[in-house]
């Protein structure tokens, strides 16, 4: 089921309706109701893979059981090693089995030795990337004693399938959610009437933002041989504000969801377009999973102690993996790649840590400096999505030559400028512009809207919330749209 | 929590009043812009005419329906001359979803002899929004437009029904003032001057025709109900450039589909015409084309009509 449609917006009444009116008093049929409820909205696309689901959860919970039990450090190795060998299996599986196979039989191949193998028409579970590292971190917070083992088996498999976040994240630590479902929940109108706040905002990064980013991003990508670089320059902008949209759209979506049911779940982006280097907005995007990757890959590899050539490789694996795991395709370890070689300058001269307070602290706008680093860094970034969108390495390297190449032709510039006037109109720049306005006011606050919720008189707020769902009804596309992330 | 319901429940209210503000608002400004959800007529279509004369017609021997290749391919007076009595409902990208909504309207009032539906094949994978916003900015609203927009469904319908209600209920009613367009009153037909291809040498990249679901759904619609009163259909596809017709991939089985529902003759492969001479551009023929095509399909139906023709548009 997407956030997105009809669907939802049906069954999220219903579900909230039955929560506080019907099982509210009751901890454990509100547990239940979880479960049932995200087994239904997972169902909804494929049910045949809830079944993965189920015993992911079971699995998890019973080794969790056991390293409770357990205190032999040798067993408790083995038990660890147990879950995570099973959850990365079914991960490696259905994620990495053909471009493993793709890659051995082209290896094979380039030494001379052709070799023929069938490939398997292998469908990715939605959201399994998520959920897996989701109950990881429960079995490996439960082996560092970080975590009680969880005892009541219907709040474990609420905490692995709580849809909100089920899909797409963020990526909840087992140390943060799986408490929540032991304590009893009081309705909070502030944190409810804030959730559907966060909720609208996300639903219009999406469904504007997003989806009318997209099909300019699509057309200029799927075309780039016929367009200029600066045509090439503003799909790689468009891109970037398409995956921001979608991807920040869905978890402020998901969080403002959570919080309508009581749970509170962590931060993924804080703003991440206003960061003023590399190593600022990778504490700014996707938080869930460079957090992830921080405490279970980067501090177990040695972290940032050590020499250089140390902290380095850690950096080094830290991206590549971070690349591999949105996707199997070499464009997706390219792109980690190029965000390890941006980072690298600010690690070796320890300049990492130097953006740690929100941009323009204080003031309304920021100062000439901190502008021209926000858009070097943009800039940046908006290189390193060309990897992320292309279709493959060559795609990506020819995008980019070209966009480099092409940006000091003048003539492409009325070739971009056609494609604006004409093509995508000045509404979907004057979108993008308003996003903006209203994150930098926001940039201090949990999520862009927090603040219109101190705005008062009340018809003041409900005006500008109105205006947003205007904005959605006026330039929601009519198609079915899904959101990127789910393929990862 | 009763309070958070309550106040959910009076921000629905008035959000739903500040929307329909916003959409009012747009629609007499008159704003279009790309990517809007919202698209106002800016002067209203010959869909107007047609369905202010559809209304005091008496039965007619054939009924025309269809997009524009119908209004600007069947000539009305040609029939006339030949002795039938003929309208042509064609109205602008009309789709299968509107033809079922015209004929759910009109048709027992206009009872026509035989019905000829022009099947313009790219119709069938059409969304339908730009002739349901030709139609909302035409015609009435009522329940028929409603269940017309649920079927499209798609939000610029939705906005366009909800504009042209408000404009119905507070009796601004859209007047046709451009009298040097063509149409020929009681008629519906564009009478024109011959113009030749100017779309020659384009090419079309060669494609499968989508069948939309809910457009199959409506053709069968059509369908049914025409055999409910015993009044026979006949499909045809109206001649385009060869370049055209060839770039559709999966024609035969759109043909057979058709040919299990209906009587089917497809005037491209029983006509030959000259793709410069007898086209207007890449869609429409001129009125050279135009009275060549009607001519034949005259010529058939005073023949017995379609059944004798199978042979010949089969290309057997």
């Amino acid at each position: 089921m997407l956030f997105n449609s009809i669907d939802f917006a049906l069954f999220l009444p219903v579900v909230f309706a039955l929560y506080w009116f019907v099982f509210q008093r009751s901890l454990k049929a509100q547990n239940l109701l979880i479960v049932v409820a995200s087994y239904v909205f997972y169902g909804w696309w494929d049910w045949r893979f809830l079944s993965l689901i189920a015993f992911s959860t079971l699995l998890d919970f019973g080794i969790g059981l056991m390293l409770g039990r357990e205190e032999r450090a040798a067993r408790r190795k083995l038990l660890l090693a147990a879950s995570i060998i099973v959850n990365l299996g079914f991960l490696g599986f259905f994620k990495y089995y053909n471009f493993f196979l793709d890659n051995f039989i082209a290896a094979f191949t380039v030494m001379g030795m052709p070799i023929k193998v069938g490939m398997l028409h292998i469908v990715l579970p939605v959201g399994i990337s998520f959920y897996t590292f989701q109950t990881l971190s429960y079995s490996i917070d439960v082996y560092c004693r970080k975590l009680e083992p969880s005892k009541d088996p219907m709040a474990f498999a609420a905490f692995v399938c709580f849809f909100p976040q089920l899909v797409a994240g963020p990526i909840e630590r087992a140390t943060n959610l799986l408490p929540q479902f032991f304590r009893p929940r009081i309705f909070e109108r502030a944190k409810a009437v804030d959730g559907l706040r966060q909720m609208l905002w996300g639903m219009f990064k999406k469904v504007v933002i997003a989806d009318n980013c997209a099909e300019y991003a699509n057309l200029i990508f799927n075309n780039s041989s016929d367009y200029s670089g600066s045509t090439l320059a503003l799909g790689a902008v468009l891109f970037a504000f398409q995956i921001y949209g979608d991807f920040s759209g869905y978890s402020d979506i998901a969080i403002g969801c959570s919080r309508l049911f009581g749970f509170d779940l962590m931060r993924n982006f804080a703003f991440p377009y206003f960061s003023r280097d590399i190593a600022e907005f990778w504490r700014r995007w996707h938080i869930s999973l460079s957090t992830w990757f921080r405490d279970y890959l980067y501090i177990p590899l040695g972290g940032s102690r050590g020499g250089a050539r140390t902290k380095v490789r850690n950096t080094f694996i830290i991206f590549l993996v971070s690349g591999f795991w949105h996707g199997a395709n070499w464009t997706f370890i390219a792109w980690g790649l190029l965000h390890a070689l941006f980072f690298l300058p600010l690690l070796l001269a320890s300049r990492n840590r130097d953006n740690l307070t929100p941009v323009a602290l204080g003031r309304v706008m920021p100062s000439f400096g901190e502008l021209r680093r926000m858009l070097g860094t943009f800039a940046m970034v908006c290189v390193a999505w060309v990897f992320f969108r292309a279709e493959d390495l060559g795609h990506a390297t020819r995008y980019i030559a070209d966009m480099g190449t092409g940006l000091l032709a003048k003539a492409g510039y009325v070739e971009t400028y056609n494609l604006i006037y004409w093509d995508l109109g000045y509404s979907i720049p004057a979108l993008i512009a308003f996003l903006l306005v209203i994150e930098w006011k926001g940039r201090l606050d949990r999520h862009a809207l927090e603040f219109f919720g101190f705005l008062s008189p009340r018809v003041v707020r409900w005006a500008f919330y109105s205006f947003i769902i205007l904005l959605i009804g006026l330039f929601v596309p009519s198609g079915e749209s899904p959101f990127i992330y789910f393929q990862f | 929590m009763k309070g958070f319901a309550r106040s959910v429940l009076l921000f629905v209210m008035f959000a739903s009043m500040f929307y329909a503000g916003g959409i009012l608002t747009l629609g007499l400004a008159r704003v279009s812009a790309l990517h809007l959800n919202f698209k106002f007529l800016d002067s209203p279509s010959l869909t107007l005419l047609r369905v202010g004369d559809v209304q005091n017609l008496d039965a007619v021997d054939v009924l025309f329906l269809g997009s524009s290749r119908v209004f600007m391919g069947f000539d009305t007076r040609i029939f006339n001359a030949h002795g039938y009595s003929a309208f042509n409902l064609g109205t602008v990208a009309q789709t299968p979803v509107q033809t079922a909504m015209l004929l759910d309207r009109y048709l027992d009032g206009i009872a026509p002899g035989l019905v000829v539906y022009e099947v313009y094949l790219e119709g069938f994978g059409n969304d339908g929004v730009e002739s349901a916003i030709d139609m909302l900015g035409s015609d009435r609203i009522d329940m028929h437009a409603w269940q017309m927009v649920n079927t499209v469904r798609n939000p610029t319908a939705y906005h366009a029904f909800f504009f042209a209600w408000i404009e119905e209920r507070s009796g601004r009613l859209l007047q046709f003032t451009d009298d040097s367009s063509g149409y020929l009153p009681m008629s519906g037909y564009i009478d024109r001057e011959v113009k030749f291809n100017g779309t020659m040498g384009r090419t079309y990249p060669h494609r499968d025709v989508e069948v939309l679901g809910q457009q199959w759904q409506a053709f069968l619609h059509i369908v049914e109900k025409l055999k409910e009163r015993n009044i026979p259909l006949l499909l045809v596809q109206a001649p385009v450039p060869s370049e055209r017709y060839d770039a559709m991939t999966n024609r035969d089985s759109i043909h057979g589909l058709l040919r299990s529902q209906a009587d089917f003759l497809d005037f491209n492969r029983i006509l030959t015409l000259d793709d410069s001479l007898h086209f207007e551009d890449d869609s429409h023929l001129n009125q050279t084309g135009a009275e060549v095509f009607n001519l034949k399909l005259i010529e058939l139906l005073a023949a017995g009509h379609p059944r004798e023709a199978r042979q010949q548009n089969s290309g057997q």
